[in-house]
């Protein structure tokens, strides 16, 4: 008993005595630094600074393609006005929603094991039972993936491809490209597109009209997914070539850290 | 003797496990949960003007008004410029920052005006290195998946000003500085103030 109550003691004594040393010391200088870095910089040399800690890769974005990057969007869009954009338009105009829907969760589905394969390679255990799971699910109840049952269940998952698992596997972005047709891309995800179309089991499974009509129907779904997006940088935009940069490298750093955006933290 | 040993190891443990429990986040928890307050009911207030609007100018009017309050667009812009802030002008400057206001205005408020089925949950917040915070939110749209959408504020009178918008992994503020200093470099500041000039008038037209 006395042993007991004294081992007891003896915890609480070693915690009311270590904890300020173990939890409140070390922080404390640190944010003594951090108070005193703060309080030294002012906003005007905040401004000249590179942001709130991103990667590098956002807040420098490489593009000595430039000259020929351009020249090349501008082509894309010569496309897309002729061919892309009429018709996702028509395509939104003539499947009513429900329609669409079903469409674009068929397609996510013929993803998963992209994805499975990728969140293997990334040592993501979560994303790869999760993506399992929902092929499975999808794939069966849920009538050949166009219903996404596994939601329901909660069996959300992340895409992956190998863009990001180069990413995960500290590749560098490299410079940005905008391929003819293609669109936006950067040497790391030119790279994994490439890996990915020889990673997906459905190019060894499926008959080239699969094949073929899944890429379109993924364009069509695409460019509608981007209507809105699109019209609002058109609108918006002073130089659309660069938003659409910007948008691009973040969104893809954004994805490799798997949609956290954080914060440089004190910790 | 064992048997009670055994029960003063727990209540040992108990209390390790109560302290750490309690009193760690409850330091670090406090300015974290005041931002999140903040982002709750500036959300709350949006979605009232947007259900109660009368018509459409009022609710505008309102939620210009709120705009203005909340969020800092003179120290965005500044953010934005980045570092150019030393070699333009004052003058180049002040235009900037008035027709950016107008931009932003612009580009928000007829987004916040679609809202009408979405609900909002606040999943997160965090502290920054440099006194800012960071509040993570999911917006749930009638259809279609969920959204998320980040708010970086910053302390300002006993409360919060928001400073950038993070919608899926994207932030305003780094697309804008990003946009903004390659149109500086390749054409210079005048040349940025008149294409702003220019979207500004056509919008309101």
């Amino acid at each position: 008993m006395s042993k007991g109550l004294s081992f007891t003691f003896s915890i609480l004594l070693l915690l009311t005595t270590a904890l300020p040393f173990n939890s409140f010391a070390a922080p404390e200088s640190n944010q003594d630094k951090e108070e005193n870095s703060k309080a030294s910089i002012t906003d005007e040399e905040f401004f000249e600074e590179d942001g709130f800690g991103e990667s590098e890769e956002v807040t420098k974005i490489s593009d000595p393609l430039e000259k020929i990057n351009r020249p090349v969007y501008k082509f894309n869009r010569v496309i897309d006005n002729v061919v892309v954009e009429p018709v996702a338009r028509g395509y939104r105009a003539a499947i009513p929603g429900w329609g669409r829907e079903r469409v674009r969760s068929f397609l996510k589905n013929l993803k998963v094991p992209l994805t499975l394969f990728n969140s293997v390679l990334q040592g993501d255990v979560d994303n790869s039972f999760h993506s399992f799971w929902r092929f499975t699910i999808n794939s069966t109840l849920g009538v050949g993936g166009l219903f996404d049952i596994a939601s329901y269940g909660n069996l959300s998952n992340r895409e992956e491809d190998f863009g990001q698992t180069l990413g995960v596997w500290g590749m560098n972005a490299g410079p940005y490209i905008m391929w003819p047709v293609l669109g936006p891309s950067n040497i790391r995800d030119s790279l994994g597109m490439t890996g990915d179309y020889f990673a997906d089991p459905f190019h060894y499974t499926h008959s080239w009209e699969f094949e073929d009509s899944r890429n379109v129907l993924t364009v069509i779904d695409t460019r509608e997914q981007f209507l809105d997006l699109l019209d609002d940088i058109d609108k918006t935009s002073l130089d659309p070539y660069a938003t659409i940069r910007s948008l691009y490298i973040q969104k893809r750093d954004s994805d490799i850290k798997n949609g956290s955006y954080t914060l440089k933290t004190n910790k | 003797m064992i048997p009670i040993m055994k029960r003063s190891y727990l209540i040992a443990i108990t209390i390790c496990a109560l302290i750490f429990s309690q009193i760690l986040p409850a330091q670090a928890a406090s300015e974290t949960d005041q931002a999140k307050h903040y982002i709750q009911q500036l959300g709350d207030k949006v979605l009232v003007v947007i259900k109660n609007g009368s018509n459409d100018r009022t609710t505008e009017e309102k939620l210009t008004k709120i705009f203005d309050q909340e969020i800092d667009t003179a120290w965005i812009g500044k953010f934005v410029l980045g570092r150019y802030n030393r070699t333009i002008t004052p003058q180049q400057k002040t235009e900037f920052l008035k027709l950016y206001r107008k931009f932003l205005l612009d580009a928000y408020v007829p987004k916040f005006k679609e809202y009408t089925g979405e609900t909002f949950k606040i999943t997160g917040a965090q502290a920054g290195q440099r006194g800012d915070y960071l509040v993570q939110t999911k917006i749930f749209r009638p259809q279609g998946e969920p959204v998320l959408v980040d708010y970086r504020l910053k302390p300002a009178g006993g409360s919060f000003k928001v400073i950038d918008i993070i919608a899926e992994g994207v932030s305003t503020l780094n697309t804008h500085r990003s946009e903004f200093g390659s149109i500086i470099a390749s054409e210079g500041m005048d040349a940025l103030n008149k294409k702003l000039v220019n979207k500004v008038i056509v919008k309101t037209k």
